[in-house]
Formats: structure tokens, C-alpha cells, sequence
């Protein structure tokens, strides 16, 4: 806590330190040109530092149904490097937050064509637009959307997250085309990768990041994006085996649209994954069960740096019993029945200052089929560059 | 609990009321008129994603045009960027300035 302070004190010093350097700099001195000083690289590097309260308003307060309540924060430090002539690059993001140290990305991308694109290494997979935008201060709410929720989710160990993790990180190789046609860019990317892991009757997003391959069969998937000046559609698509014996397979859909509107930016995805498990005693992969969610969010640039936003997304279970440890085929240890559903509804505000720092302040209200409603608030502070 | 939400609303809202026009749109008020045209897409494009200070820090260290051009093309080719290929040379174009200026 000490530490995450002194931080974010340090933090808030250097913003406001270089606010009012701006302020006074009404006659900002020419320039000079650097183009000498680094002639075989250039670069880029960024920092995301935030944190976060979130709070449960249900009786009793400690029930531990929304794990990861009070204080939280998000550390990440990325850079990137790229060589000037053949225009090889280096990407590097580490996270220090909720499952401690993660290498988010760790890869080499090289283009030998203009319009192809290859990139090897540990990467975020670009399943769908939020997955580029999964950064604590670069999105609107301070939750993610249930279709891709990992923390601050009331009941996530019975429902198990949400379809798809955020972000979604992976070893393996992506090969990207971007094709432009005027007003319009299309862009196609292919995937081989480790795939995502688990151990018993669903996926679990933390074991997904651990390095080794649990199976040694490559997963597969695909993504079609289309950036237009006012709409961005992407549509994703991935298959693998989760299980060490390469016996349960899952397949990940999902769709999701970006409009610009003026001052507001619409958000809409949909997911949906289907996941095979196996009964008690059988070799495993022949039954299955489904996962899917919906998003839509309207986020409303008021004036200056005063945003508000509205949400309303759904996360769905169906065909596996939900248990106090997560899905499980055996009704005998189940708590529910086999259709679970959660509908949530977000109001938010944000403000971002002059030197960039975020403040912003959630209210939501979860709607179970299976378990009590709550009501949760999340409030945060983080900055970005 | 209920006071703490009162706060931090009260917080923001505060904060709403103070300065809301960004200093980088001050800086373009003494830009060509070329450049104050493309300034509105800039800032929209960018803005899409990521505040516009995460922007300028970066022109801070880039060496030339086509360090903003590398930067601009990265961001374009990330999903849900709204960034077309004519728009990049604007962009880029607009950025620029400010990091020559």
C-alpha cells in the first residue's frame, strides 16, 4: 500500500510539475533536430499506471462472492523498438497487477510486404477490438465488459470469468494483411498458438498464460476487421484443446462494432464459446456446454475532459451446473441448475485533466438468475503515456 | 459507504468545472489554417483510444516525420482505430507540425 501510494504521489507530482511547465511556455523555443541522435533505431515507450476501489453493497459484506473487493492497481511499463532500415521491430509490455508479474508482450514483428505483416513471440491476440483497448486507462469503465470479465466480477468463481479473457495473451505466430481501399481498410489476421489451457471442466484464464504448451497440439484462429472513418466491425474466430490430453476441445466466436457519433462512441460485442467436458468416468470430450455474452455501451463525451457512460451487457451458462468452486458436471456439488444468467446494468463518469490523469467513478447492478442481486461501485485514479 | 460515493462524485464533478479546453487546442489556434482543419481530425482519431497526452509525450521523443509516421501506422493498424490509410498522412501531417513547431 506504502509503496502503491509513494507512486502514485510520485505520479501526480511529474503531471502537474509538467502542467504548469506547459502553462508558462507561452513562446515554445524552436526545435532542434534530432534526426542524428539515434540513427539506427527509433522507439516508443509507455507507461499505464493506476488504481482502483471497488466495493460490494450486499449483506453480508464479506461474502466473498466479488473476490478481488478494495483496493487494486494496474502497473505496466511497454516499449518498443523498431530498426530504421529494414524495419524490423521489437514490442515488449510487462503488468504488475492482479496475477502479478505478467509478460504481456513479448514479440518481434517484421514486414516484408507493405501490406503483410508477421509477428512471432508471446503477443496480446487481436480477438476483437477490446482486447486492444483492455488497458486499465484506456477504457471507459474500470470492470470489463462481461463477455471478456476476469476481475471485479460478482460470483466469478462459480461462473468462471467471463467467454473470453481481456487480454487475451498467447505464444505462437500471427500473420497479418492489411488491405486499403480509399475510405475503407480491411484487415486479416491468422493465429497459430499454444491455446487456451485448463484442467478440469472449463478453461481457466489464469493457467492460459502459463508458458508451456499443456498439450503440444497448436489452437487456431482468425480475424477479419473493417475500420471505415465512422464504424470499425471485427469478427474473430478460435479453436483449440484445452486439456493436457488434447480431448476437450472449445471454440470461441465473437463480433463487435464500434460506431462514432459525434461526441459519443457506441460500443456493441457479442461471444460466444462452446466448451466440451467430460461426465465422471469417461474418456472426456463428449458432452459440452455454452458460453456466451453480450455488451453494448454508450459513452458520451460531455464537454472537455467530463465523460459519462451508460452499459448494459448479459453473460450466460448454459448446459454445465455452476458449483462454489466453478462449473462442474456433477449436480451433486452444484448450487444451481444448469441455465445460469447475469445481467448488468453500468452507469459512469469520467474525467480526464489537463496533465491526463483519470478519474473515474462506476455504479453497477448485477441481476442473477440463480443468486442474489447486488449492487457494486468501483473508483479509480490512473494516468498513461 | 454512501458518503464516500458522495465524494467521489462530488470530486469529479469539481473537476468537470475546471479547465476544459486542452492546451494543445491553444497551440493550434497559432497553427496554419491547413493545419487548424486537420487538428479536429487528429484529435478525434486519437482521442478514439487513448487521451491526447499520450500523444504529445511521444512526439517529445520522436526524431522526425517519419518517427510520427511509424507511430501513426501502428496505431491505424489496431483494431477498432477508425483510421483509415488517406487519414494517416493527415494525421501525421498534423502531428508533425507540432513536434517541429
Amino acid at each position: 500500500m506504502a509503496l502503491r501510494l509513494l507512486l502514485l504521489t510520485c505520479l501526480l507530482g511529474g503531471v502537474l510539475s509538467a502542467q504548469d511547465k506547459a502553462v508558462e511556455t507561452e513562446s515554445p523555443p524552436a526545435k532542434t533536430d534530432k534526426s542524428g541522435d539515434s540513427p539506427l533505431f527509433r522507439w516508443r515507450v509507455g507507461a499505464s499506471l493506476g488504481t482502483s476501489y471497488s466495493a460490494l453493497l450486499v449483506e453480508p459484506r464479506h461474502d466473498r462472492s466479488l473476490p478481488n473487493h478494495g483496493i487494486n492497481g494496474e502497473f505496466a511499463l511497454s516499449g518498443r523498438v523498431a530498426h530504421r532500415d529494414s524495419g524490423v521491430s521489437a514490442n515488449l509490455r510487462a503488468c504488475w497487477g492482479c496475477h502479478g508479474l505478467e509478460l504481456e508482450e513479448a514479440t518481434i514483428q517484421w514486414r516484408p510486404l507493405e501490406i503483410l505483416s508477421v509477428r512471432a513471440g508471446r503477443m496480446n491476440v487481436h480477438t476483437g477490438s477490446y482486447n486492444a483497448r483492455h488497458d486499465f486507462n484506456t477504457r471507459a469503465t474500470i470492470a470489463k465488459p462481461l463477455t471478456r470479465i476476469m476481475g471485479g466480477m460478482v460470483r466469478q468463481v462459480e461462473f468462471n470469468h467471463g467467454v473470453l479473457p481481456a487480454p487475451y495473451v498467447d505464444n505462437g505466430l500471427n500473420l497479418a494483411l492489411d488491405l486499403d481501399a480509399g475510405p475503407v481498410a480491411l484487415r486479416l489476421d491468422g493465429f497459430v498458438l499454444a491455446g487456451l489451457k485448463g484442467v478440469n471442466d472449463d478453461i481457466d484464464f489464469d493457467r492460459s498464460r502459463d508458458f508451456p504448451d499443456n498439450n503440444g497440439e497448436p489452437s487456431f484462429g482468425a480475424a477479419l476487421g473493417l475500420e471505415t472513418p465512422i464504424v470499425s466491425l471485427n469478427l474473430a474466430y478460435l479453436w483449440g484443446n484445452y486439456d493436457a490430453d488434447a480431448r476437450r476441445s472449445y471454440q470461441v466466436a465473437s463480433a463487435d462494432l464500434r460506431a462514432h457519433l459525434g461526441p459519443v462512441t457506441l460500443d456493441a460485442e457479442f461471444a460466444w464459446r462452446q466448451t466440451q467436458f467430460s461426465r465422471p468416468g469417461s474418456p472426456g470430450g463428449e458432452d459440452q456446454f455454452w458460453k456466451w455474452g453480450w455488451w453494448v455501451q454508450a459513452d458520451w463525451q460531455v464537454v472537455g475532459g467530463l465523460r459519462l457512460l451508460a452499459a448494459v451487457d448479459s453473460l450466460a451458462v448454459k448446459g454445465i451446473y455452476l458449483a462454489g468452486f466453478g462449473p462442474t458436471p456433477n449436480p451433486a456439488l452444484a448450487v444451481t441448475d444448469d441455465n445460469n444468467r447475469i445481467l448488468r446494468g453500468t452507469i459512469g463518469v469520467s474525467y480526464t485533466t489537463i496533465g491526463g490523469v483519470l478519474l473515474r467513478l462506476n455504479g453497477e447492478y448485477w441481476e442473477f438468475s440463480d443468486f442474489n442481486d447486488a449492487w457494486v461501485i468501483h473508483a479509480g485514479i490512473g494516468w498513461s503515456f | 459507504m454512501r458518503k464516500l460515493f458522495a465524494v467521489l462524485a462530488c470530486a469529479c464533478l469539481l473537476a468537470a468545472g475546471c479547465a476544459t479546453t486542452s492546451r494543445w487546442d491553444a497551440e493550434y489556434e497559432k497553427a496554419p489554417e491547413p493545419v487548424r482543419t486537420d487538428w479536429a481530425l487528429t484529435k478525434q482519431r486519437c482521442g478514439r483510444c487513448h487521451t491526447l497526452e499520450k500523444v504529445f509525450l511521444q512526439l517529445q521523443v520522436d526524431n522526425d516525420r517519419q518517427d510520427v509516421l511509424w507511430t501513426v501506422e501502428d496505431m491505424a493498424r489496431k483494431p477498432g482505430s477508425g483510421i483509415t490509410r488517406s487519414e494517416v498522412a493527415t494525421i501525421t501531417d498534423t502531428l508533425e507540425w507540432y513536434r517541429a513547431r
